[in-house]
């Protein structure tokens, strides 16, 4: 971890309506630094990344990224930041290699860049087919190659394993981590606990629009439970069960 | 504050408008609104050849004396004949009115007193001027052939003169090709938009867009220009359908264009205001139901309260389909399309002020 700061979040507060989903969360993730950001459903997650990603704007505080001003500088920092979406929004009509042509166009990136992401992701075999076609593994890496494709200097993952089978979800892990060894700033929300623990340099626990806890992984297990999940279930209430029933 | 250099702009609406433009060939929700208008162009187009009597000849008459011909003519069982028409001008207007090929006689004051004499003189005759020279020769030969059987000597037809240009009011076969372009120009531009932006919210590729360096109103501008295209493919099929209606190509290319702007800034519209096909397939009829038939109100003029037809005529089809009209009319002034032309562009301008406020209160 160094200490120039990717992500600076002051004081964020975000009302929808009479509701404050965000009450004034506060924290910073280093350059090149793996966050995990945990929390039960509800709990402001998906908020505080449409926050960051400049797709919504605060009610209140401040947020930073790359030193840019999430509201006021919002294109040069959307310029600079890869977005994996919880849903695979993808072109399905459209190849993956179209896809990615496509995003190539509105980056302004050089076409060559495309194959090399998708022989990074190893999809280069698969480039041709229409996205309808292709398994629910290989969109979450055609997903991933979009983040990737101009890139970025942090990249926001939004359950990047979710509904994978394990060997998929095991390949993505290991790339997330090349990618950090890269020097890549990670931002990660995630409902596996394992996969947080394993990835994550530090772990933000949001509940209820408040931060409970931030820590490494390590700290936090040895202050509330002998694994994250007893830590989450500790200071949310929630049991992780409960989560994917919702 | 601008933080896109203009290249930069450009390079991101091109990319948003052809990748709009090729989605929609691959979109079948998107395809069927082109194809279902360029449907309706082909059936206004085809219309009047369904009606046309095919055995019988259509001719008005204007007979300037009181020849016993009119009656032949009348009395002929392949000869439609109008006549009784005051004078020359009042027929060759009612033949400006007709949407089929038809042929507007004169007979002059002494053509019996020649035909007694065995010289009958050659008749005038007019045609609407879209008719192809083919065809006219065909409406000749015929004419000729028909007055020969009657008269049992030889008369000819002279349809050499000066063909008969519409009026900007006319009816006929420039109202049938005004009416389907205002169609195509409104029903394209105002469901394409809204019909793709859908599809982005549905596919949620409209988030990606959003974090892209893309900016609410590079996405509106791009699929504004998919839009703008699809409608001038559907006003080239009008067009290329009915070339020969169209006299001043470029008064009939601004309507063009200012009908696309006003239709896709309203699609547009739609497009920022409705988040569900359920809301998009009412509100979209909602908005078009009002502006299609008020084009059947003024069409039908005569049939409605003068202050409803009025009021109708500042509708923006009807600003439409009267500047369509006027593009195909013989000799116009400024006065026939100029305020029309502006009102239809301030409509444009004023729908695009509504997008924006639209845009903006969803750029939250």
């Amino acid at each position: 971890m160094t200490g120039t700061q990717a992500i600076s979040v002051q004081a964020l507060t975000r009302d929808y309506g009479a509701v404050r989903a965000l009450k004034g969360i506060s924290f910073d993730v280093a350059q090149g630094e793996v966050f995990g950001f945990l929390g039960p459903n509800g709990a402001g997650k998906t908020t505080t990344i449409k926050i960051l990603t400049g797709q919504l704007r605060p009610s209140g505080g401040t947020a930073q990224v790359l030193g840019y001003d999430v509201v006021k500088e919002r294109q040069e920092l959307q310029a600079r930041i890869g977005v994996v979406f919880e849903h695979q929004n993808l072109y399905e009509r459209l190849s993956g290699r179209d896809n990615l042509t496509f995003s190539a166009r509105l980056y302004g990136v050089d076409h060559q860049r495309v194959d090399q992401v998708l022989d990074l992701l190893g999809l280069a075999q698969q480039a041709g087919k229409k996205v309808k076609v292709y398994s629910n593994g290989m969109k979450q890496r055609l997903l991933i190659a979009r983040a990737l494709l101009h890139e970025p200097d942090v990249l926001f993952l939004d359950e990047p394993t979710r509904g994978l089978d394990p060997n998929v979800a095991r390949d993505i892990r290991t790339f997330v981590a090349e990618l950090a060894d890269k020097g890549v700033t990670v931002f990660l929300t995630t409902h596996y606990m394992e996969e947080a623990d394993r990835l994550s340099d530090r772990v933000a626990i949001l509940h209820q629009g408040n931060i409970v806890a931030l820590d490494t992984p390590a700290a936090l297990k040895a202050k509330h439970g002998e694994s994250l999940e007893d830590v989450f279930i500790a200071l949310t209430g929630n049991s992780l069960r409960g989560q994917f029933e919702e | 504050m601008r933080k896109h250099s203009l290249a930069t702009d450009i390079r991101i609406v091109q990319a948003i408008a052809t990748n709009d433009i090729w989605d929609v060939v691959r979109n079948k929700n998107a395809l069927m609104v082109v194809v279902m208008a360029l449907l309706v162009v082909v059936f206004y187009r085809a219309l009047p050849l369904l009606y046309a009597d095919a055995t019988n000849m259509s001719v008005r008459i204007y007979d300037a004396g009181d020849s016993s011909l009119v009656a032949m003519l009348e009395n002929s069982s392949t000869v439609d004949a109008y006549i009784g028409y005051a004078s020359l001008e009042a027929m060759k207007a009612r033949v400006a009115d007709d949407d089929t090929p038809e042929l507007g006689l004169v007979i002059p004051e002494d053509f019996d007193l020649l035909l007694d004499a065995g010289t009958p003189p050659a008749l005038t005759a007019y045609t609407q001027h879209w008719v192809s020279d083919r065809d006219v020769s065909k409406i000749r030969e015929r004419m000729e052939g028909e007055l020969a059987a009657l008269l049992g000597i030889a008369v000819d037809v002279d349809v050499t003169g000066d063909r008969i240009d519409a009026l900007p009011t006319s009816h006929g076969l420039g109202a049938t090709v005004a009416m389907s372009l205002a169609y195509v120009t409104i029903v394209i531009g105002t469901t394409l938009p809204p019909n793709l932006m859908l599809e982005e919210r549905k596919a949620r590729t409209l988030d990606a867009l959003l974090v892209s360096p893309a900016t609410p109103a590079h996405i509106a501008l791009g699929k504004a220009i998919c839009g703008l295209f699809y409608v001038l493919v559907g006003a080239a099929v009008t067009f290329a359908a009915s070339y020969a209606v169209v006299t001043h190509w470029e008064l009939a290319l601004m309507t063009t264009i200012a009908a696309g702007i006003f239709s896709v800034s309203l699609g547009l519209l739609l497009g920022a205001l409705l988040e569900s096909r359920q809301q998009m397939q009412l509100w979209t009829w909602v908005v078009l139901a009002p502006l299609l038939i008020s084009v059947v109100f003024v069409l039908m003029e005569e049939l409605m309260p003068p202050v409803l037809v009025s009021v109708f005529r500042w509708v923006p089809t009807n600003l439409v389909l009267n500047l369509a009209r006027a593009a195909f009319a013989g000799t116009i002034t400024a006065a026939d399309w100029a305020w029309q032309l502006l009102a239809l562009l301030a409509a444009g301008a004023a729908t695009m002020i509504a997008v924006v406020w639209a845009i903006r209160r969803s750029d939250r």
